[in-house]
């Protein structure tokens, strides 16, 4: 009920700004500069990168929101944008390189840690929250953006299908892998406990 | 031995719709009676719920200031009228 009530205000609001309405430029920039900045500072880790980035989409988006033929798809468009910007940034700064290709990625292959008898401090402390957080850094692009998008920002699989232009089981399959991948990197880093 | 790892492959493969609830309920019913009876699919469910858990706690919420905002708003703004 809610998310239908939020895609109606949604493409009200698209067609508000299509149409020239000066205020509605305000309306897009408050109800939605929490959510492309959070995901902007995810993928980039810094708060200049995120300010600039935000920027960046919003000028984008506004300018070419006459290309917007389905009002419906507009949050999962700005996703899109602030996902391609934040990664160009991150080249254009070489900050990252993806030097993993996602197909030579042998998810979840490292030996199972049994981390059953470890008490919830350890599984779910700080430390291990900050080891998963750097393990989230080094994914590889492809399953970086599907895990922060759902895991961390809590899209719908969905919208990240959408945002992302790709099929539901590849989605899935990415979030899966990338899942697999930080696991991995958890029960490592947890070994020294058990 | 071959059945049991062929039968706990299909269960893991299940694992992402599992622990995000999106299984029908016979499907979810029949993965979760399956955990609590092999040892193996319990531990491989337990270190992947937490990593989703931990993930989840990365999250940095961010207030985005009203100077930031009406910043943002002129420059937008700005631009625009710089194209028209």
């Amino acid at each position: 009920m809610g998310k239908a009530k939020n895609k109606i205000n949604e493409a009200e609001l698209v067609r508000r700004i299509k149409s020239g309405d000066s205020t509605a430029v305000e309306d897009f920039v408050r109800q939605y500069s929490s959510r492309v900045y959070s995901l902007a500072y995810q993928l980039t880790r810094s708060s200049s990168a995120a300010e600039e980035i935000m920027q960046e989409v919003f000028i984008t988006v506004i300018s070419k929101i006459a290309t917007l033929e389905n009002e419906n798809y507009f949050s999962t468009w700005l996703y899109r944008v602030t996902a391609n910007a934040a990664y160009g940034y991150l080249r254009k700064e070489k900050k990252h390189r993806d030097l993993v290709q996602v197909d030579d990625v042998e998810a979840g292959s490292g030996v199972l840690q049994d981390l059953s008898d470890l008490p919830d401090d350890i599984l779910l402390s700080d430390e291990s929250r900050d080891i998963v957080r750097q393990a989230i850094d080094r994914l590889p692009e492809t399953l970086r953006t599907i895990v922060i998008m759902k895991d961390v920002e809590g899209l719908q699989n969905e919208e990240i299908a959408e945002a992302m232009k790709l099929s539901l089981p590849a989605v899935k399959s990415r979030l899966h892998r990338g899942r697999l991948m930080l696991r991995d990197k958890l029960s490592r880093h947890l070994r020294r406990y058990s | 031995m071959k059945d049991g790892i062929k039968k706990c492959d299909h269960y893991l493969k299940l694992l992402c719709e599992y622990v995000d609830s999106e299984l029908s309920e016979d499907l979810h019913d029949d993965f979760k009676r399956h955990i609590e009876s092999c040892e193996t699919c319990w531990k491989v469910f337990r270190t992947y719920n937490i990593t989703v858990t931990l993930s989840r706690k990365t999250k940095v919420i961010h207030t985005i200031s009203t100077e930031q905002v009406e910043r943002l708003c002129t420059i937008v703004s700005s631009c625009l009228n710089c194209k028209k």
